[in-house]
């Protein structure tokens, strides 16, 4: 019988329990005094350059000790999840160890320690659901979707979004209260699906789900060559357009928006210091091939301007920043801890009157 | 705002009258005496529940947005966890040690948080979660419950078993302590069950955490897609769990039962006054953001 050999009783033993439990406070502790390594570090040799500058100015020479030893990163070393797959293994044996067993001249099953396996059980699948999740999981980076364009969010993912409205509520201090998207999901340029983002309400479709992070003000630029034909635009940083051009607005900041079709540069620069407000306009510059000025003006949100044979608009409007993530260890983990909370509820409303006695193992 | 604070001291007012009533050793009167504790400590109670309604409906939302708010809340369910488990340590030995903790920390929400931290402050988007509730409330219950835990875990680890059983304490172990006195160890004459009382309140106490800990992975991962972070708020409350894993275990560990097992439960409780009060500290230290930071 394995549960009677030596080995399985030392790994289900209280003894080496406590000392794993001791060892992961010990470890969740000590990795909270340490700042951590930014994830995109391990791809992005300026972020890690940083951090670690950062570190040495705080830390002097210990810190490149405490980067040898993994404190910058503890909760992606190897040795940390190699402890927590330890911890893992020995519940899922402390869980073994409680399952029922027919005693002699017993007919019927007994489960007396169901209260104890529940929570050992629990514990071993949090554990491998946070594995899962590490490994698991994909998040995209910032998803921008300019008002009322389809947006493709990942190659594995064969939708797009759209945002086709968005508001906002403020206090009177001027945080937020309350934003909110109606966002569409297309399939092959059908929509499918019609849904209202807001922190705290994802949107749920094909196994991905999106978070909203945040909004901004923005602008579309429409442009049209002579007899109406849409121009094509392009932008430092943004996908070329052809038409219609989204920008967010950047106080402060001038942007360059490219007319290949016709050699010249439009330069627009928000003329309010507010980004939830155009009123004030955009200060337009149009400069041909050779940087020369040919035409300059204020352009209003609503009215044309033209430049040449060209007739250019602009829309107020919102742009929403989302998150795609899909994450398969999130409801292992849910019903791991409904586990635990469920074995200790019933070890502590069930079983108090034999709760002082004490179990052989861990 | 006014109504609340005044609700708020006079609460305070009936939790230093509860501890003061812990002092006596009356021959007479004792039986009349922890009536009146359990009385005053659930009235304490009231007031500070009522308090939080109060600020409750003045806000306009369920006011567990902020450090004050979930002050007041510690200090409610600090109070409630005695006035549920007092009875098991004979009100008076637990309440001269277990409601230093709630009395303390009136202190510091009243006088030691800025008056400008202390205004109702509207919450943002991500706070609008029927999740948020469920995960403060647990987690104030709990912080509850350790603090009673605390209270007994205080004179189990600086009394030795042999010598529990001296006059001021003998007369409060003469009733009260009902059957579960006989569950662990402890008889009328007998020495005082410090030990079981706290692992009682640490068990329940282990209970809220853990449902604060699922509330709040529901909580974060309806908000930002990730239902753990390794916020140093959650690691704390992590290490928090486990030590009191620890504690549960330690239990059954021959050797462990007497003054280890309490010292753990005082390192335990440690640990949730720095989750409470010093993470914002350990934030700025270590330049790690932070959700839970207000």
């Amino acid at each position: 019988m394995i549960r009677q050999s030596l080995w399985w009783r030392s790994i289900t033993s209280l003894n080496v329990a406590l000392i794993v439990l001791i060892a992961l406070a010990f470890i969740a502790a000590l990795s909270s005094l340490f700042p951590v390594l930014p994830p995109d570090a391990a791809v992005n040799a300026d972020t890690r350059e940083s951090f670690l500058q950062a570190a040495r100015d705080k830390y002097g020479l210990r810190a490149e000790l405490y980067g040898a030893l993994g404190l910058f990163n503890i909760y992606r070393a190897g040795w940390f999840w190699a402890v927590l797959g330890a911890a893992a293994l020995l519940t899922l044996a402390c869980a073994l160890n409680r399952l029922p067993a027919r005693r002699t001249g017993d007919a019927a099953l007994r489960w007396p320690r169901f209260d104890s396996f529940l929570i050992h059980l629990g514990g071993a699948a949090i554990i491998a659901a946070a594995g899962w999740s590490t490994q698991g999981a994909w998040r995209s980076d910032d998803i921008v979707l300019p008002p009322g364009q389809a947006t493709e969010v990942a190659a594995a993912w064969p939708h797009a979004l759209r945002c086709d409205d968005f508001s906002v509520t403020l206090y009177p201090d001027g945080q937020p209260q309350d934003y909110r998207a109606a966002l569409a999901v297309l399939t092959d340029g059908r929509e499918v699906l019609k849904h209202e983002l807001r922190v705290n309400h994802p949107l749920n479709y094909d196994g991905v789900g999106f978070y909203l992070k945040s909004y901004g003000a923005a602008v579309t630029l429409q442009a049209t060559g002579a007899q109406g034909v849409p121009l094509t635009m392009h932008t430092k940083g943004h996908a070329q357009a052809v038409g219609a051009l989204t920008l967010p607005i950047s106080p402060g900041e001038t942007h360059e928006i490219e007319l290949p079709d016709l050699g010249l540069t439009l330069r627009l620069a928000p003329s309010s210091r507010s980004e939830e407000s155009l009123q004030g306009g955009y200060f337009a510059e149009a400069v041909d091939q050779s940087g020369e000025t040919i035409a300059v003006g204020v352009a209003l949100p609503g009215k044309e301007f033209e430049v040449g044979q060209a007739t250019f608009s602009l829309t107020q409007g919102h742009y929403v920043v989302v998150q795609a993530i899909r994450d398969p260890g999130f409801w292992p983990a849910i019903l791991g801890a409904v586990a635990i909370l469920l074995g200790a509820a019933l070890r502590l409303l069930g079983r108090r009157g034999s709760s002082a006695r004490r179990p052989s193992d861990g | 705002m006014a109504e609340q604070v005044t609700l708020f001291d006079v609460g305070v007012l009936a939790l230093l009258l509860t501890w003061a009533l812990c002092w006596p050793r009356p021959d007479r009167w004792r039986t009349r005496l922890r009536a009146l504790i359990a009385l005053s400590a659930a009235l304490s109670n009231g007031l500070m529940v009522a308090a939080l309604v109060w600020r409750g409906l003045a806000a306009g939302h369920i006011p567990l947005n902020t450090k004050y708010e979930f002050g007041l809340a510690f200090i409610a369910t600090s109070t409630l966890a005695y006035t549920l488990i007092g009875w098991r340590a004979g009100w008076a030995p637990l309440g001269r040690v277990a409601l230093i903790v709630p009395l303390l920390l009136a202190v510091y929400v009243r006088w030691g948080i800025p008056a400008s931290q202390q205004a109702i402050r509207p919450p943002v988007p991500a706070l609008q979660s029927i999740w948020l509730p469920v995960h403060v409330i647990a987690a104030a219950i709990a912080y509850g419950f350790f603090a009673v835990a605390f209270g007994a875990a205080l004179p189990a680890f600086f009394t030795s078993p042999a010598s529990q059983v001296n006059a001021a304490d003998e007369d409060e172990q003469s009733g009260g302590m009902g059957e579960h006195v006989a569950d662990s160890g402890g008889m009328p004459g007998h020495p005082m069950d410090w030990r079981g009382t706290m692992r009682l309140a640490a068990q329940w106490g282990y209970l809220a955490l853990t449902a604060s800990l699922i509330s709040g992975a529901i909580w974060a991962q309806m908000a930002w897609g990730r239902y753990w972070s390794w916020d140093p708020k959650e690691v704390w409350t992590l290490t928090v769990w486990l030590i009191y894993t620890v504690c549960l275990h330690a239990y059954y560990r021959p050797g462990w039962r007497e003054r280890r097992v309490a010292g753990l439960a005082l390192l335990g409780f440690a640990a949730v006054l720095f989750t409470f009060l010093g993470i914002e500290s350990l934030v700025r230290w270590t330049a790690v953001q932070s959700l839970h930071v207000f």
